[in-house]
């Protein structure tokens, strides 16, 4: 099986966590999937699957999946890592979509959502022009066979008038502790919204910043190009790359006492017998600081990712269904919490043995 | 949350909080389990997922700038998308179109609104392939035009003539592809 594609190393990714691109596109016979019928949805499926049936992405196959055939855990698993939206998951559980996932799940196209087709792709690190790149790729294989809804003035026509013109988001994940301890975030918040970018939480919009992650994006799509608006995104990045590792450095000058409280939450981790998703959230942000300190040399920041993606609520069901090779089974808070510690301590210990 | 109602059916207890989400304004959503079913949201699923923002829940999204525009056209709120029958007030309440068409439809109504997200409205970027043609066309038009404009300035009228002939011969390409 391939590697996931978050087990890569990217660049900068000492303090970005991720990147994201989205590419929102609908079909000039069509209308927007608000407005479509089963009938209307299941050749929008077909279509979309008949193109990219013989495309070949490397060793990166695609998997074509009828999301109402998918287990409750798995689908809510791909919302906690970024793979799918909370919408689609939504309305995949009332009426037709459909979904194409490469083997390394960076590659996510979703049929049916907001739009009638939404390209995601999903890089380690900081590594936005590979990405975009990437995602062209795939839209012009679907333009070279589709009719893509479009208009001169407006550029490509999306359902929300937030996304006309490229169509396009792109978002980077970052970590930045040091600067919000410091207290530097809402005076960067202030910044980026003057410069035609928004700040978040690391699921968008109404949610919160869990463990010091922010994810930054474009907010205009019409009047500046694809290539402009990332470049843009990009530059502001390197900025506020900089000014973390400079506080980084600040909040560092009592070495040993810093040392010391990441060190703690260190042993947390690796024997604690129940750890709850909130402090999970808080300890892996910790950890992930001691790493890029060079405090903890076992440690990677691909097997933080790890831990990352499978400590979620419906990622810990799912893997203890797999584990007793049944039907995606509840569990309560307790087992939960048990299983997260476990799976953390396995991943932990797995480092420190190498 | 024993005594809140539920919000979408008015009737019913609500039982679980979700998150909706759009356009940077966020609010709570209560829902009932009945309606969270109707929804998709059912079951463990919809716990599961209630820790996650929607972006439309209740379809009822406010667009500000869209309801002045209906304000002051008040022959427009009788009217439907020929195509997809979507009305302006259900686009003034979802904040969401129903088809590509409804941009045409529509397109005194919305710029307004579009120009306040985007602060401009007009696309420079990608194009699909089967735009590529007129778009071309149509951009070498008005880069021609510039330069027409800039030849009159400068009193350069044989130049001027010259450009406004090859602009007509590129303008009666575009309306033939059009037709």
């Amino acid at each position: 099986m391939m590697r996931k594609w978050y087990l890569e190393s990217g660049t900068s990714d000492d303090i970005v966590v991720s990147t994201r691109i989205r590419l929102a596109r609908n079909l000039m016979d069509l209308p927007f999937p608000r407005k479509m019928t089963p009938e209307q949805k299941k050749a929008l499926n077909d279509s979309v699957y008949g193109v990219l049936q013989n495309i070949h992405l490397g060793d990166n196959a695609l998997h074509f999946i009828d999301p109402s055939q998918v287990d409750d855990y798995q689908l809510v698993s791909w919302v906690e890592n970024h793979i799918i939206s909370p919408d689609f998951a939504q309305c995949s559980r009332k009426e037709t979509t459909g979904l194409i996932l490469s083997e390394d799940e960076s590659v996510s196209i979703m049929l049916g959502e907001e739009d009638c087709i939404r390209i995601q792709i999903l890089k380690n690190g900081l590594e936005l022009g590979q990405a975009l790149e990437l995602a062209n790729r795939l839209d012009d294989i679907l333009d070279a066979s589709l009719s893509y809804a479009f208009d001169e003035k407006f550029g490509y026509l999306t359902s929300c008038p937030t996304n006309l013109g490229t169509g396009l988001r792109a978002s980077v994940m970052l970590h930045l502790p040091a600067m919000e301890k410091i207290g530097m975030m809402p005076s960067l918040m202030n910044t980026i919204s003057k410069l035609g970018l928004t700040i978040r939480g690391s699921f968008g919009e109404g949610s919160q910043a869990r463990g010091s992650l922010y994810q930054i994006s474009n907010q205009i799509t019409l009047g500046i190009s694809d290539e402009n608006a990332v470049n843009n995104l990009s530059s502001i990045v390197g900025q506020i790359i900089s000014q973390e590792s400079a506080a980084r450095q600040r909040i560092a000058a009592d070495e040993t006492a810093f040392q010391d409280k990441i060190m703690r939450v260190y042993g947390l981790l690796r024997y604690a017998l129940l750890i709850s998703e909130e402090e999970a959230g808080e300890w892996l942000s910790l950890l992930r600081l001691g790493v890029s300190m060079g405090y903890l040399k076992d440690v990677s920041v691909a097997q933080l990712n790890e831990i990352s993606a499978h400590s979620g609520r419906a990622s810990l069901c799912l893997t203890a269904a797999e584990a007793n090779r049944g039907e995606g089974q509840g569990l309560s808070a307790r087992e939960q919490d048990a299983l997260r510690a476990k799976m953390i301590q396995s991943v932990l210990d797995s480092c420190a043995r190498k | 949350m024993q005594n809140i109602l539920c919000e979408r059916c008015q009737e019913r207890p609500a039982t679980t909080t979700y998150t909706q989400s759009l356009n940077g304004k966020t609010t709570q959503v209560h829902l009932c389990s009945e309606c969270a079913k109707e929804l998709g949201l059912g079951g463990s699923f919809g716990q599961l997922l209630s820790a996650f923002p929607f972006s439309d829940l209740l379809g009822n999204i406010f667009m500000q700038p869209l309801t002045s525009a209906q304000r002051q056209s008040r022959k427009l709120p009788e009217q439907s998308c020929p195509k997809c029958h979507t009305t302006i007030q259900e686009i003034a309440q979802s904040g969401r179109l129903g088809c590509p068409e409804c941009y045409r439809f529509f397109a005194d109504c919305l710029s307004e609104t579009i120009e306040k997200i985007h602060g401009q409205t007009k696309h420079t970027g990608k194009i699909p392939h089967s735009a590529e043609e007129q778009t071309k066309l149509r951009r070498e038009i008005e880069r021609l035009r510039e330069t027409q404009q800039k030849a009159v300035s400068e009193e350069d009228f044989e130049t001027a003539a010259r450009l406004r002939d090859q602009i007509k011969e590129l303008e009666g390409q575009v309306n033939e592809n059009d037709a």
